[in-house]
């Protein structure tokens, strides 16, 4: 369209335009010719562009905005965006742009770059001096070191408590954060564990400070509302102060425990009798796990597998007499799991105890790398490893995050528990976990109280003086809750079960456990407390845009000053130390969606641990298609309108309010922003995503080759396994029609196997076969050459980008906004029709937003350096 | 300059179309490579679709004494074909008789040609212990089938055989599956750490006269056969 | 001996296939356990069934060798 001089015409008859609309464009058009001379190679170059820069514009039907919308995308190129303009003779104001740009900025960046990477380097710079002064300290006399100790101690003490006590103004207050945050993004940068133990030192300081300020100079006592909303949302914050800091304390240092060495005569092995709790899960899933428990490298005279059936069917038995394992059901299923398990051991005698849930499939190297810790220590009760996860759970697949974020139990099995570990306080999980028979035998069997039946034998195990171990391999992998009603069920399970813990056998009191053992057992029990102070978050700005309550009864700035610094730190430490398990701002999440749901069980539990029981959790189904868990979403959209109508009365406080609480105003809303968009993120995740296929597919980069009927063989690579199919990828296209029995070739170590399957898909280079017909004995050797191998779940974590939390904060709020959009699809049609003209606006605003332009087809190679 | 020799078990297991599948999959390495057939029936020229049987080869000229070198055919540059040549029965059993007297003769052929190849891929024939024993190769490998035959033809000859690999591998076969073990536990260190499997593409190639790396390439043999090249680089690099 | 780059590459892959097929040795050098010594039990198991499936094997093992050691034979991997 741009070529033409005037075109009017084409404009009413091509794109439909009004008369007004088409005369305006076309003159706009007309006057450009005349004055930029458009006809020149450089506008003919930036014309043939056209496409890619202006993306949303190219295909759109020519309107009266357009003019605008240009103008908008062309400084939006021009200064923000910058493409790759070198043909069209941009590249030299870019660079003089830039220029200046880093000018400015190199006069800070220079020396602060030069700072950090002294302090990069500062570990290996002053190696020397440090060898030489610990020399000088070892040197000393003991009671001259022990009065040095104290000292350096008693002045450390004194500085810290001087920090947190000493009351600041607004500059002094400014300045001194200011310099511990430098500190800290200046240590951020030191390899090793000594600047994490400093960041976290720098964080702790800051959040006490700021909890010492909360508590005394921030609450109105003059005005029972602004106390009572003030105390309430204090002690939600002291709650989670001391959860930050008992985090600290458990995850500063994990152990990260290698395998013990077993002997090499195998007849020292012990005897081990590997159980598979079940209950009501179907026959499909149990299968997959007995066909593991019996690919395990262990001597078949010191392996013995039993399926304990509560739920007694005959399906079950026939199956297990059939593989040739042993079949235990009961007559009544008193005390669950717990139960199941106590009433299996007192028909068993073997040294150690492998439980395994009916859908945790063991990799093959499971004993061989756990039962050695059992023999080097007489006194270790348990080694537990970590539960690994073959499908998405509702979280990863509602918001897309499966395999590229940790999920939501990585950073408990891969930081807390190897955090536990050192501490001499790993604990029992239920599963992919390995027992010793006496310890067992000398608490009176599993603890059968509460609903979390592991954690609390657990804590009888060490509270009777055996040890535990943690090892952070993943040698066994399960299925995912398959919906979030089932995956918040289960959590309340936990977190009801925990707290009766608290109640009833409480970690701090009683007898034979460390100080560190009860701080370990603490925070994991409190960890589940969070329901009651995330909801009080969630809604504090609420009573001061409402109520006008001041929760915090301080300047607006010096709240800020504070709160930010005490934010900032924590999410830094937490990101160095946990980055790689959890991404900042993902636990916020996490806990918004649960807040509600274990408000009410663990504030029951608290009062009255004797209620609720155990539940088991659904695993295995499918998503029939996309829906909306509007029963489960009810309270976080209860929540979301709670904050909209705030952010109505925030800009009724704005207009009508006096002028001094303007900017208080203005920092509620931030937080009520914030707030809508963390609830958003929590809707997004009940917006459940149709579920494909009933058998999860695993996805794999491992060998093979396909053989077919007439002799030819190929090589093959296995990209996908489930446990009635695989997926491969050959080099070449074969075209074999849907029906042709294929033999897949696969390798474990220096062994082949070969299985015959049905060829169900095929297009290009890719072939998918149907392995529903294999023999018994060939579904074994299939499971240890795909489920079972020792490196299965090795690499879970290589597609995980590293954490960045400003970028998972970006994520975070687009999360929540996606959410609401989400929930507006899924609204009844009457209320998407009352609402289309309100989302018409913002559309049609939105269409003025710059884009960002499309990825250049380069179809002449840049040089890459010129001589 | 690496010389390396292969030898059946017994006849038939497959020696040919593998020392000219591994001589094409050096060849595609980047190296240069001389394959020598040291059979009188004249079957490794088939492979690169050579006469089957060619007047002129090493023997005939070994007999006659003329220049030996001469008759080696290029195949491709860098990859080079030396035929035995037209002998009658009683010619190659003289000529045998006149290897194990000169029991340097090919070492010194080998010497003279380390310049110009990187590698010197000799087939030894079954019965005829000169031209068996004449080639000094860093590398000596035997041909098996995974079958009970070839297991009883080995046990005797463990002592003097360094490394044995094993051709037509299928492991469908509960029999074949349960030999390899056997011999990957009980010979480890002399059992080359890569089977060539039964591959329908073997057998075709040599009926279309190629060896089976270009016949076939994208077939399991031919992956099979490059793997067995990189072993044999990464080991000859070791001997060097 | 100087190879192409793509030779260099073919072997590579050639290579990556081999070590992604072993289980054990990935599992060693993932999780750095190079001490660890690995018994394939499931092999050996296999062995003692294929001496009792093949009498002619069995005969010969027990003609031409000392008895196979389950705790010597401790996989190896080169």
């Amino acid at each position: 369209m741009i070529a033409h001089w005037f075109p009017y015409t084409r404009l009413r008859r091509e794109q439909n335009c009004t008369r007004f609309t088409a005369f305006s464009l076309a003159l706009i058009q007309g006057l450009g010719w005349i004055f930029l001379r458009l006809e020149s190679p450089s506008w003919k170059a930036l014309r043939e562009q056209h496409r890619r820069l202006y993306p949303h514009l190219a295909e759109k039907r020519s309107s009266i905005g357009d003019p605008l919308r240009y103008v908008v995308q062309t400084l939006w190129l021009l200064l923000i965006r910058t493409p790759n303009l070198d043909q069209i003779g941009r590249q030299r104001f870019r660079q003089r742009l830039g220029g200046y740009l880093s000018a400015v900025l190199m006069i800070v960046q220079r020396p602060w770059n030069l700072l950090s990477n002294t302090f990069a380097d500062l570990p290996s710079t002053i190696r020397p001096q440090v060898s030489k002064g610990s020399h000088w300290w070892d040197s000393m006399r003991w009671p001259m070191r022990k009065v040095l100790y104290i000292a350096i101690g008693i002045l450390a003490l004194a500085l810290i408590v001087l920090c947190i006590t000493e009351p600041f103004g607004y500059l002094a207050q400014l300045v001194f954060v200011i310099l511990l945050w430098v500190l800290a993004m200046l240590v951020r940068r030191m390899p090793g564990r000594f600047p994490t133990l400093l960041l976290i030192v720098l964080s702790i300081i800051v959040s006490c400070r700021y909890l010492w300020w909360r508590y005394t100079s921030t609450l109105n006592w003059n005005d029972n509302l602004d106390l009572i909303c003030g105390l309430i949302l204090l002690i939600a914050e002291t709650y989670s102060w001391l959860i930050l800091l008992l985090g600290y304390v458990q995850t500063s240092w994990p152990l990260n425990r290698q395998p013990a060495q077993l002997p090499a005569d195998i007849n020292e092995w012990p005897v081990v009798d590997l159980l598979i709790p079940t209950y009501n899960e179907e026959l499909s899933v149990t299968r997959g796990t007995v066909y593991a428990a019996l690919g395990i490298d262990w001597p078949k005279d010191k392996l013995r597998i039993h399926l304990l059936d509560d739920g007694n069917r005959p399906s079950f038995k026939t199956f297990a007499d059939e593989v040739g394992i042993n079949y235990i059901a009961r007559t009544d299923n008193r005390h669950a799991k717990a139960g199941n398990l106590n009433h299996a051991l007192t028909l068993l005698d073997g040294e150690l105890v492998a439980i395994f849930d009916c859908d945790h499939m063991p990799a093959r190297s499971f004993l061989q790398l756990t039962v050695g810790w059992f023999l080097r220590d007489p006194t270790l009760a348990l080694v537990q490893t970590p539960h690994h996860f073959l499908s998405p759970d509702p979280f990863e697949r509602n918001l897309g995050t499966f395999r590229n974020r940790p999920n939501e139990g990585e950073l408990f099995y891969g930081l807390i528990q190897d955090g536990n570990d050192m501490w001499n306080a790993a604990f029992f999980c239920g599963s992919c976990a390995i027992v010793r028979r006496t310890a067992i035998d000398s608490i009176g069997g599993f603890a059968v109280e509460t609903v979390t039946e592991d954690a609390h034998t657990a804590l009888r195990l060490h509270r009777n003086g055996w040890t535990s171990a943690y090892l952070r391999i993943p040698q066994a992998a399960g299925l995912a809750t398959e919906s979030l009603s089932a995956h918040i069920g289960q959590r309340i399970r936990w977190a009801r079960g925990m707290v009766q813990i608290f109640r009833t056998d409480n970690p701090l009191l009683g007898k034979g456990l460390t100080i560190f053992q009860r701080i370990c057992y603490t925070n994991a029990m409190m960890h589940f407390l969070v329901g009651l102070p995330r909801l009080v978050f969630l809604t504090a700005p609420l009573a001061f845009l409402l109520f006008h309550a001041y929760i915090i009864y301080a300047p607006a700035v010096m709240i800020l000053l504070y709160v930010l610094p005490h934010m900032i730190h924590a999410s830094l430490t937490n990101s160095r130390m946990q980055g790689a398990y959890r991404q900042t701002f993902w636990g916020e999440v996490y806990e918004t969606v649960l807040a509600w749901y274990i408000a009410r069980p663990t504030t029951v539990a608290l009062f009255s641990p004797s209620r609720g029981k155990f539940n088991v959790t659904a695993k295995g189904g499918m998503m029939e298609e996309n829906q909306f868990d509007w029963q489960t979403a009810k309270p976080y959209l209860v929540l979301s309108v709670l904050n909209v109508v705030g952010l109505g009365f925030a800009i009724w406080r704005l207009f009508t309010g006096p002028k001094d609480e303007i900017f208080t105003v203005l920092v509620s809303v931030l937080w009520v922003v914030y707030n809508l968009l963390i609830i958003g993120a929590a809707v997004a995740v009940a917006a459940e995503v149709r579920q494909v296929r009933t058998t999860h597919r695993v996805l794999a980069r491992l060998p093979g080759a396909i053989k077919l009927a007439d002799g030819h063989s190929y090589p093959c690579e296995l990209v996908d396994y489930s446990d009635g199919g695989v997926g491969v990828q050959v080099s070449q296209a074969l075209q074999l029609p849907v029906g042709t029995q294929v033999s897949l070739i696969l390798q474990r170590g220096n062994r082949e196997f070969v299985f015959t399957g049905t060829l169900t898909r095929s297009s290009e280079r890719f072939i998918g076969l149907s392995f529903a017909q294999l023999p018994p004995e060939q579904k074994i050797e299939f499971v240890q050459c795909t489920f079972g191998r020792a490196d299965a779940w090795l690499d879970h974590n290589s597609g995980f980008e590293a954490d960045k939390p400003i970028q998972s904060l970006k994520e975070i709020l687009a999360l929540g906004v996606k959410g609401y959009y989400r929930l507006y699809e899924y609204l009844p049609t009457w209320i998407r029709v009352l609402a289309k003209p309100f989302l018409r606006i913002f559309q049609w605003l939105g269409s003025f937003l710059p884009r960002m332009p499309k990825a250049a087809t380069p179809l002449i190679s840049r040089p890459v350096s010129r001589s | 300059m690496i010389a390396m020799s292969l030898r059946g078990v017994r006849g038939g297991v497959g020696t040919s179309s593998i020392l000219a599948a591994v001589g094409h999959a050096l060849h595609e390495l980047g190296q240069k490579v001389l394959l020598v057939d040291m059979c009188p029936e004249n079957s490794l020229g088939l492979h690169f679709n050579m006469d089957l049987a060619p007047r002129e080869g090493w023997a005939r000229a070994t007999l006659d004494q003329q220049p030996w070198h001469e008759h080696a055919w290029s195949v491709e540059p860098g990859l080079c074909v030396l035929p035995y040549g037209q002998l009658q029965p009683d010619e190659f059993i003289r000529l045998d008789g006149l290897l194990l007297e000169q029991p340097q003769l090919w070492s010194q052929r080998q010497a003279a040609l380390a310049d110009a190849f990187d590698w010197i891929l000799f087939d030894l024939p079954q019965r005829l212990p000169g031209h068996m024993a004449n080639p000094q190769c860093s590398i000596s490998i035997m041909v098996l089938n995974a079958d009970a035959a070839c297991h009883v033809l080995l046990q005797p000859q463990l002592a003097q055989t360094p490394l044995f690999l094993v051709n037509r591998f299928d492991a469908a076969s509960q029999l074949q599956r349960d030999l390899l073990l056997i011999w990957q536990h009980r010979y480890t260190q002399s059992l080359v750490p890569v089977n060539l499997h039964a591959d329908e593409a073997m057998g075709e190639a040599l009926a279309r006269s190629e060896p089976a790396g270009r016949y076939a390439p994208t077939s399991l043999i031919a992956l099979d056969v490059i793997s067995l090249a990189s072993w044999c680089l990464l080991r000859g690099r070791r001997a060097e | 001996m100087a190879a192409l780059p793509t030779a260099v590459q073919i072997s590579a892959d050639v290579l990556s296939r081999k070590e992604r097929a072993d289980d054990i040795a990935r599992l060693k050098s993932m999780m750095e356990l190079h001490a660890l010594e690995y018994i394939d039990v499931s092999a050996h198991m296999e062995l003692l069934q294929a001496f009792e499936r093949w009498p002619l094997l069995a005969y010969l093992e027990a003609h031409h060798n000392t008895p196979l050691d389950l705790q010597k034979d401790a996989e190896q991997t080169p």
